[in-house]
């Protein structure tokens, strides 16, 4: 099954220590924050199920109408969670400066309600695996990538253009 | 070094050092009780290099039962940390900073009602911040952070008004900000936003300041504060923050947070 990742801020997303045995803490209410609707859409990327395409979607996203290089952080989970909640994952144009990824692994969430958000942020946030990608490999992966032309410089912002030297 | 007190409430919520029937009078009585009390509740430790062969001294004069007197040469005096139980105090030296031997710093710390501790300021740093423009200044930039969703790598107009902030005060913008931060006027979010910024701003002049802002930050009571001090260290990318963001994975309680700090250390010690 694909996986889907989205852009968080990862220490909002930190689960309290329970003993063994212990029932699951509740669901804090600050991980829905990273969850902002569209048109009551989500946006995520599919991430392959061997995650081949998982460093270039992050650099993608890291390149993404930021300004400054800065860490990373994500989470990622199983694509099924959204077929669960029997919602819609339909395939979109991404906004990244890699426009093969754009093309190739944008989806949006169909959310449509706030119950339906708040079961997917509760879901994703019992079961999704966080990571954080380090400000120096985003440099260099950034510079790596518009080197090899996924990424084309002038689609970054000028703050980052110049805090990248391209 | 490590000395304990009962930090029941009691009088009306408001914390005590010790039974007012029972005040020590002296520092070796009041070290006495501290090391005697039953309910372990107050921790102050001092962290100190041992490579620098450096020998710290930390004296406590009782004042009230409410309040006690700290002195050491071991520079600054951080701001108190809460982790519930028991109440910490943390003390530390910056090596390369500041030469520690050659200083000495007074503070108390003071109870208040609802188990909250304050620490006052060092007096040499309140004469830096005599100046209260800075504080003003600051005030008015964390009003305009209201409303501002926070986004990683993304200006934002809080940003933009913090960098111009301390480059138009130099290190008085930084200890208004160091005020701000440990002694939790501003919220962990605004705190740890400020923090990654405050690593962004090119200007020496200010450069051992937030690096020293930024290795005090690591022990917040805060964990989004402690994770954007050390994002912050990270940007830096300062080896002389190594023995500190050493201390903070150890002593860090949250699992997810301490893996984040180990890699931002080897990242520290691979630049070595």
């Amino acid at each position: 099954m694909p996986l889907l990742i989205r852009k968080i801020k990862k220490r909002k997303w930190d689960k309290p220590e329970v003993s063994p045995g212990a029932a699951d803490p509740p669901v804090p209410a600050e991980p829905v924050g990273d969850f902002c609707t569209d048109n009551n859409e989500i946006s995520v990327w599919l991430i392959e199920e061997d995650k081949a395409n998982l460093a270039r979607v992050v650099t993608a996203l890291s390149g993404a109408k930021t300004t400054n290089i800065s860490h990373f952080d994500y989470a990622i989970f199983d694509s099924q969670i959204v077929l669960d909640l029997s919602l819609e994952l339909k395939t979109t144009t991404g906004e990244s400066p890699d426009d093969e990824a754009n093309g190739k692994w944008h989806r949006d969430i169909v959310v449509g309600t706030a119950d339906n958000l708040c079961a997917l942020v509760k879901n994703i946030y019992n079961t999704c695996a966080k990571e954080r990608v380090p400000a120096t490999d985003i440099r260099s992966n950034l510079r790596k990538a518009i080197g090899s032309g996924q990424i084309t410089a002038e689609r970054l912002t000028d703050q980052l253009r110049k805090d990248l030297s391209v | 070094m490590s000395v304990s007190a009962d930090t029941t409430l009691r009088h009306g919520g408001t914390p005590q050092f010790w039974p007012e029937s029972n005040s020590p009078t002296d520092l070796e009585s009041s070290k006495r009780w501290f090391l005697e009390a039953n309910k372990a509740s107050l921790f102050l430790d001092a962290w100190t290099l041992p490579s620098r062969g450096f020998k710290h001294q930390v004296e406590i004069t009782p004042i009230s039962p409410h309040e006690i007197s700290i002195t050491t040469n071991i520079s600054p005096l951080v701001s108190a940390f809460e982790y519930g139980k028991p109440f910490s105090v943390s003390l530390f030296s910056v090596p390369g900073l500041i030469p520690p031997e050659k200083v000495e710093w007074t503070s108390r710390i003071i109870s208040r009602p609802e188990n909250v501790w304050m620490v006052s300021e060092p007096p040499s740093a309140t004469r830096q911040t005599q100046d209260t423009v800075p504080d003003a200044a600051l005030e008015n930039i964390v009003l305009s952070a209201r409303g501002i969703r926070f986004e990683d790598g993304m200006e934002n107009d809080f940003s933009r008004r913090l960098v111009h902030f301390v480059s138009a005060y130099g290190d008085r913008a930084v200890n208004s900000l160091n005020k701000a931060i440990l002694d939790r006027k501003i919220s962990p979010e605004i705190a740890s936003e400020a923090l990654t910024w405050l690593a962004r701003v090119k200007d020496p002049r200010t450069y051992e300041s937030r690096l020293r802002l930024l290795i005090k930050a690591l022990l917040s009571p805060s964990s989004q504060v402690r994770d954007g001090a050390s994002l912050g260290l990270a940007l830096l990318d300062d080896p002389a923050a190594i023995p500190w963001t050493h201390l903070a994975v150890q002593l860090e309680r949250n699992k997810e947070l301490r893996e984040d700090m180990a890699k931002v250390l080897s990242q520290l010690e691979s630049r070595r």
